[in-house]
């Protein structure tokens, strides 16, 4: 896990959470582009005020390709190729801003202070441990594969089908042995204890996490209205 | 093993496990997106991946909620960082309560148990291509406009049908059981010699 970037603006957890939900929520039933396009801009904005300007960009520039291969390439293609990419391209581009409301919420949010809201949102704690471990996990994981590929290089290991099983049998035990040792290093520092954890950042709303919060709210109560008024024709 | 609830150990062996389990079915998914029969057949794909590291958490931890658990954590990690939509969520966690019914009416130790909540869990991955057939409305009209010939979108609407729904889960709940046998094998040559299980 990387350094969390320090933007001009800062959410509570709480908010993204809520705005990810609600993105995803209202993008099923919207047909229409314009709209479509304004969320999108709106979440633009709120990823570069937010520290992560690259991830902004990036999803502009797909946006914009998928835009131009629905509009200009596709019309040009042979029937067959072109009616198989439109629905990845309508995909896609339909859960862009999905991908951003997602990469808004885990780039700029430590895993310290997600486990601390997830508590206070009163999920159990048999959830948050292994999610929270999950997590922490992936760094190694990439490690592990490092490791894993030097070791095969220097056996020199031929065939997919040996490669591939002298990936898994190592992944396996040490994710195993991990395991074990993780969970002792974890009681020893008291996770066992019943008594709710703190956290020397305290989560609080502010008047911008407000204004996300019913702009959030808003779109929730728009998708769902929309749902009893055209029903059957969507979802 | 006399102890019926999930203790720390067993919530960090499931962290542990369902972050390869994630990762193994993100790393089949960005090339299977390219194109939509491939996508489509990705929780079967997935499910051969990830059988094995599902069968060993389950010989690991052989208690109730493991398969509920792996399958939420996928479902909240593969929604937050929006790769799938809320859809993947639901379908994970009816994927999970079935399993976990599954594992409840045969047993948590034995092996046709772990073969069958493997299985279904695989079929879980299914909310991922779910977008595809929510929003078929667009993909129709858009094709429309295009000029296409009738007979053609007939065809491609018979790959989103609710048929093929339900056939795409069925291949991926087979998927999820020839992963479960790879992992019996390799525990056969590998992992009962070596004392882990």
């Amino acid at each position: 896990m990387g350094a969390i970037p320090k933007g001009v603006i800062s959410f509570d957890p709480r908010t993204k959470m809520l705005l990810l939900i609600a993105v995803s929520a209202f993008i099923f039933t919207n047909t229409s582009y314009l709209a479509e396009a304004s969320i999108l801009v709106v979440l633009m904005l709120i990823a570069v005020g937010l520290g992560i300007p690259k991830t902004a960009l990036k999803g502009a520039i797909i946006y914009i390709a998928l835009s131009a291969v629905k509009y200009g390439l596709l019309p040009i293609l042979p029937n067959m190729i072109a009616a198989n990419f439109n629905i990845v391209a309508v995909t896609f581009r339909k859960l862009l801003p999905c991908f951003l409301a997602g990469g808004i919420l885990v780039q700029t949010t430590s895993i310290r202070l997600l486990m601390f809201t997830l508590q206070k949102l009163h999920i159990p704690q048999t959830l948050i441990i292994p999610l929270t471990i999950t997590v922490r996990y992936f760094p190694a994981l990439s490690e592990e594969r490092q490791i894993i590929s030097d070791a095969m290089k220097l056996r020199d290991v031929k065939g997919i089908a040996k490669k591939l099983e002298y990936v898994y049998v190592p992944l396996m035990i040490t994710a195993s042995n991990t395991a074990d040792e993780l969970s002792q290093a974890i009681t020893a520092r008291g996770i066992d204890n019943p008594v709710p954890k703190t956290c020397a950042i305290d989560i609080c709303l502010r008047g911008l996490d407000i204004l996300v919060m019913v702009a959030s709210v808003g779109l929730l109560g728009w998708t769902i209205a929309k749902m009893f008024l055209y029903q059957g024709g969507y979802l | 093993m006399e102890e019926k609830n999930l203790k720390v150990k067993d919530l960090v062996n499931i962290g542990v496990f369902s972050a390869i389990y994630m990762i193994l079915s993100f790393i089949v998914m960005v090339p299977s997106m390219a194109s939509p029969i491939i996508w489509l057949l990705w929780p079967a794909i997935c499910g051969v991946v990830c059988g094995s590291i599902y069968m060993l958490l389950v010989a690991k931890v052989p208690k109730k909620g493991t398969a509920l658990l792996v399958a939420l954590i996928n479902g909240i990690i593969y929604f937050a960082i929006g790769e799938c939509t809320w859809t993947i969520i639901l379908s994970f966690a009816i994927a999970g309560i079935v399993a976990e019914i599954a594992r409840g009416a045969l047993g948590y130790q034995t092996t046709e148990s772990a073969l069958v909540s493997c299985g279904i869990l695989a079929a879980g991955f299914i909310g991922s291509p779910l977008p595809m057939w929510l929003f078929q409305d667009s993909y129709v009209n858009s094709i429309i406009k295009m000029g296409m010939d009738p007979a053609y979108v007939a065809n491609m609407l018979k790959m989103i049908s609710a048929g093929s729904l339900f056939g795409f889960t069925a291949a991926a709940f087979v998927g999820g059981l020839i992963g479960g046998f790879i992992g019996k094998v390799l525990f056969k040559k590998h992992f009962e010699k070596a004392g882990i299980i």
